[in-house]
């Protein structure tokens, strides 16, 4: 009986029923509680189904491929084609959003990283204290520590200005800003030594820097090389048997070996080894290492529910798409503003309606660096179900918030004017963005919501989405190089 | 977007794979489901106030959806056979006791697990929506084997899933 009923139950879900049949199985469903129940339970098979194929379909392919819809003969190939395809494309359009961002990891004599002694940050000899009746010898500011443990007792924190001393990390993660704009995002354990505004020296740790247009020549000197940035961005991994590597992730930097003054230049893409002897060897690109510090030397301080980072590298802007996931991608460097930048929210508070929204300028010459978050739904590009009109039955409610390190100056949540400040910032045009849209405020009663907080640091999003659409809201982050913290170093 | 329509969007999202089985025991057509599962969503949102909150909501959008399904049978009605008054009454109780089997969430594993024309078949009956006659049209089978083929790969996930869901209990 039991194959007879479950030909009917599959019968009927596949529509292949004759009217008999179809009273036969009727009869069956209420003839029982359990066979009603059995039934329901091939119902949410039948549902289940749908929905992983239909989400399989989607994670395989290139969202923007369509599929054939002509009667061919099928071959199973497609689908590991398609996956292949969709990676080539990730692979071209990597270029559309890079990091800024550079990292080195070091390791020195076996002797110093193990020698517990010494002040965390140490005031080298030559560096004179300064007390506040003599000349301000600083030359950068710690803008953030994060569960940090120094080497002792004699640790800095967020807002202290530094002079040329020694960083050393047991453990965290701790940003410092020179005044020419250069940031460098330390992870312990590490020692840094700051020698002037231009000259560092890391003796082992994860070191990540943005080293923006105006400051190049910013040097770190690494064990056995030089690494010189010649504008834009790179990175450097050094591990425990005195073996760097060197990445670029944007630009370009010219490494140069103390052993043979081996100069090399290298540009985005590429990477090296140096062994501890100075030699030097072509490596696959990587920068898995990196995207742990990637946040932090972004200025982000934290993130909660939806948030997610983009991956450093590389990058797709359409392929980052997931579901309940905002993107966070930082577009380029700091710049200062060449013209007057419109945005729709200045004003901490609450925004649902367009009619809140206060449309206003950040004046020109204000040094602002740029973040896009990035809603792109899920979606089946599958053509028999495209609808004109999005199906409120997609939607979810994604939240999320996300706390930046300096004050957010203004936000861009409008269709004109995300379109008019698009390519403002991204290093490169932003003509690979897909499909996306400002927030939906007020519209039909189901629309996002976006908070600006009081501190003006954190915004909180909610977003409705359904259907074929992205959200995109930009964030404009003050990124003003300025001694702001008043604390000075003891 | 005031806090209740939030509130009814929350509750909506964790009913709503429940309530789009109900309607899909009922309406077997795809796109007639979709539009009657976005009906019933606009209804779930728009009727809200008279949402009583010491009543379980799984019910309450079910019983919406029930309002749907009548008004949409009232117009489609024609040639379509669909389940009489009595057989969506019992589906409609037994759907709103019902959540989907936890096993299920083994499907993606077992999906994987198909050999490559088991997977295409899926993929033209799941994906695409595709009724056993437009199946066959594609891969040289008759309808009939096709729907044996279906009826033989949902036996044998519906045991994929079984066994996995059983072995990850008794491993604790």
């Amino acid at each position: 009986m039991s194959t007879h009923i479950q030909t009917l139950i599959d019968g009927y879900l596949d529509e292949t029923l004759t009217p008999d049949q179809l009273s036969e199985l009727e009869t069956w469903i209420n003839a029982n509680p359990d066979h009603a129940k059995r039934f329901v339970d091939a119902v949410h098979f039948d549902e289940r189904m749908t929905a992983e194929l239909s989400w399989q379909q989607f994670t395989e392919q290139d969202p923007a491929k369509t599929e054939p819809t002509e009667p061919t003969a099928v071959s199973p190939a497609n689908s590991p084609l398609g996956k292949r395809m969709a990676w080539t494309i990730a692979a071209i359009a990597a270029a559309i959003l890079l990091v800024a961002g550079w990292a080195i990891r070091s390791t020195d004599d076996p002797s110093k990283p193990n020698r517990p002694t010494g002040p965390s940050v140490a005031q080298t000899p030559s560096a004179p204290v300064a007390p506040d009746n003599k000349p301000d010898t600083t030359f950068a500011t710690l803008v953030q520590s994060i569960d940090a443990t120094w080497d002792d007792d004699h640790s800095s924190q967020s807002g202290d200005r530094l002079d040329a001393q020694t960083i050393r990390l047991q453990s965290g993660i701790v940003q410092v800003q020179f005044d020419s704009g250069v940031e460098v995002t330390l992870e312990g354990p590490a020692s840094y030594e700051l020698q002037s505004i231009d000259r560092t020296k890391l003796a082992y740790g994860l070191l990540s820097a943005t080293v923006p247009p105006g400051a190049e020549g910013f040097r770190v000197d690494t064990p056995s090389a030089q690494v010189i940035d010649l504008g834009t961005a790179f990175g450097i991994e050094l591990d425990r048997d005195g073996l760097s590597k060197v990445s670029v992730f944007d630009g370009e930097v010219e490494v140069v070996t103390d052993k043979d003054r081996q100069k090399r230049l290298l540009t985005e893409g590429q990477s090296v080894e140096l062994s501890s002897d100075g030699s030097m060897s072509d490596i696959a690109f990587e920068t898995q290492r990196f995207e742990k510090l990637w946040p932090f030397s972004s200025g982000i301080v934290k993130s909660t529910g939806a948030f997610r980072f983009a991956p450093p590298w590389p990058r797709s802007v359409n392929r980052i798409q997931s579901d309940r996931r905002v993107f966070v991608l930082p577009e380029g460097y700091a710049t200062r503003l060449q013209a007057p930048c419109s945005v729709d929210i200045t004003e901490p508070g609450k925004y649902t309606k367009a009619t809140q929204l206060l449309p206003s300028d950040i004046p020109t010459d204000r040094r602002v660096r740029s973040f896009l978050l990035m809603f792109n739904p899920e979606v089946s590009a599958d053509a028999p179900i495209n609808r004109p009109r999005p199906l409120i039955r997609d939607l979810e409610l994604v939240e999320g918030s996300i706390t930046f390190q300096q004050p957010i100056l203004g936000v861009i949540v409008q269709d004109k004017t995300l379109f008019a400040t698009d390519g403002r910032f991204s290093l490169r045009s932003a003509a690979g963005l897909p499909f996306g849209q400002g927030l939906e405020l007020d519209a039909k009663r189901i629309s996002d919501i976006i908070t600006l907080s009081e501190d003006r640091r954190t915004i909180d999003l909610s977003l409705m989405s359904f259907g074929r659409r992205g959200d995109h809201v930009r964030v404009i982050v003050d990124a003003s190089i300025r001694p702001f913290f008043s604390r000075r170093p003891k | 977007m005031d806090d209740s329509t939030r509130h009814a969007t929350r509750l909506w999202t964790s009913a709503q794979p429940v309530v789009a089985a109900f309607v899909a025991s009922v309406v077997r057509d795809r796109r007639d489901r979709e539009d009657v599962l976005q009906e019933t969503a606009l209804a779930v949102l728009n009727s809200f106030e008279s949402y009583d909150s010491s009543q379980a909501f799984q019910g309450w959008a079910i019983g919406v959806a029930r309002n749907q399904i009548s008004l949409y049978l009232r117009r489609k009605r024609r040639d379509r056979l669909v389940f009489n008054e009595e057989t969506i009454a019992n589906l409609q109780s037994t759907f709103e006791q019902s959540s989907p089997p936890e096993e299920l969430d083994h499907l993606p594993t077992c999906i994987d697990q198909l050999p490559g024309r088991a997977r295409k078949i899926c993929e033209l009956r799941y994906q695409k929506g595709l009724k056993p006659i437009a199946i066959s049209e594609r891969i040289g089978m008759t309808a009939n084997s096709v729907s044996k083929a279906l009826q033989r790969i949902r036996e044998q996930l519906r045991e994929c899933i079984e066994d996995k869901f059983v072995s990850e209990g008794a491993n604790g």
